[in-house]
């Protein structure tokens, strides 16, 4: 007859005797072996830290350039002007982990940048709030100082619930355009639904612009001049971009 | 000296200091405190780049990129804790791929997650046996 309880028992005994094995093997080798990281890791290390700051040097001096996506934090941005060729912008729910938020979506084409500050926040057990300021181009003071540090970002979207700026030159802008037939000169992927409030431009150029935004999505690239960046405990806010 | 009859207290005290051990001998046996660095790398990727999965599996590589490189930081890490005989071949790649973060996971999750990366993925890839002291104390 077969015996299933006592094959359950047999095999339940074997795995036990197995794992029992394998742990003395394990205390045996603990106590008999010396093992360890040996210094051969430094070398290693060195080598992955050199080619860490040559890429963070590349990437500032323009010659290299990175990737930023993200769709869960609320970053805020700042800058002191943005020129940005061929621009759409529509309203949605942005998809968050826990739940949506309504957010205005804004794609540009081609955006140029004059200095940029992106603080975003993270909560760590241990050690509280903390704050990571970047910056790149030159400083975000209010006034454009240094435009031959502009940052050029191709195909940038920006989910953002709140925008505050001043319009300092925007032509052959469209208000109120339905949504679904938006363009940026050739991309018509960026489209809400149909009947949505739509908003289109060919050339928006922005001063001191602040936003909150829930998204930053570059399809494109992203070149970062005087790339830099830090960590401030607590909350940072706009003067952090400076000091 | 008297001994105590064995409460129940007792037994929670050897009961601990029996897992302490083995905790003691799991760390020995592996590299441990490369593949924690590493893996932890790959876990501040994965929550600074905060993307949800749907929209991850729907994007390109810009959404994706976070979850690719950070979960193979971790898979790494946990690679080297309970296969330690592939150590020097998964430090190196996790080494790799923490540069990578660099360029496609938002600047290596601001510089951190690539900095635990580099750091646990050397310490993983030259984790070894080390010369026993007694020969060193005889060569010199």
């Amino acid at each position: 007859m077969f015996d299933l309880k006592g094959r359950v028992r047999s095999t339940y005994t074997d795995a036990r005797e197995q794992l029992s094995a394998r742990k003395d093997g394990m205390f045996e080798k603990a106590d008999t072996k010396v093992l360890g990281t040996r210094r051969r890791s430094v070398g290693l290390m060195v080598a992955g830290v050199a080619a860490l700051g040559t890429m963070f040097t590349m990437v500032s001096s323009n010659v290299m350039a990175v990737n930023f996506a993200s769709s869960n934090n609320s970053y805020k941005i700042y800058t002191d002007r943005v020129i940005g060729q061929y621009a759409a912008g529509f309203i949605n729910a942005q998809q968050k982990q826990n739940g949506t938020t309504p957010v205005a979506q804004i794609g540009f084409k081609q955006a140029d940048l004059f200095g940029m500050c992106v603080i975003a926040q993270q909560d760590i057990v241990g050690l509280g709030t903390v704050s990571m300021v970047m910056t790149g181009g030159e400083p975000v003071n209010g006034t454009v100082t240094d435009p031959t540090k502009k940052i050029s970002a191709n195909e940038l979207y920006i989910a953002s619930n709140s925008l505050k700026g001043s319009g300092e030159n925007i032509s052959r802008m469209t208000l109120g355009q339905s949504a679904d037939t938006l363009a940026m000169d050739t991309i018509t992927s960026h489209r809400g639904a149909p009947g949505a409030f739509g908003l289109q431009a060919q050339l928006m150029q922005i001063g001191n612009l602040d936003a909150d935004s829930y998204g930053i999505d570059l399809q494109g690239s992203i070149n970062l001049p005087d790339l830099n960046i830090r960590v401030v405990p607590g909350v940072a806010t706009k003067t952090s971009c400076t000091s | 000296m008297t001994t105590l009859p064995l409460s129940q207290r007792a037994a929670d005290v050897a009961a601990l200091l029996a897992a302490l051990r083995w905790f003691r001998a799991f760390r020995r046996t592996r590299p441990f405190w490369g593949g924690l660095w590493l893996g932890l790398g790959g876990i501040w990727l994965l929550t600074f780049a905060n993307m949800s999965i749907g929209l991850a599996l729907g994007g390109g590589w810009n959404q994706s990129a976070a979850y690719v490189i950070g979960g193979g930081m971790l898979m790494f890490a946990l690679t080297a804790w309970f296969a330690p005989f592939y150590s020097a071949l998964v430090g190196f790649t996790g080494v790799l791929l923490a540069l990578a973060a660099f360029v496609s996971v938002n600047l290596g999750g601001f510089l951190i997650g690539s900095l635990l990366g580099i750091v646990g993925g050397a310490m993983v890839w030259g984790w070894g046996e080390k010369k026993p002291r007694k020969q060193k104390a005889e060569a010199a």
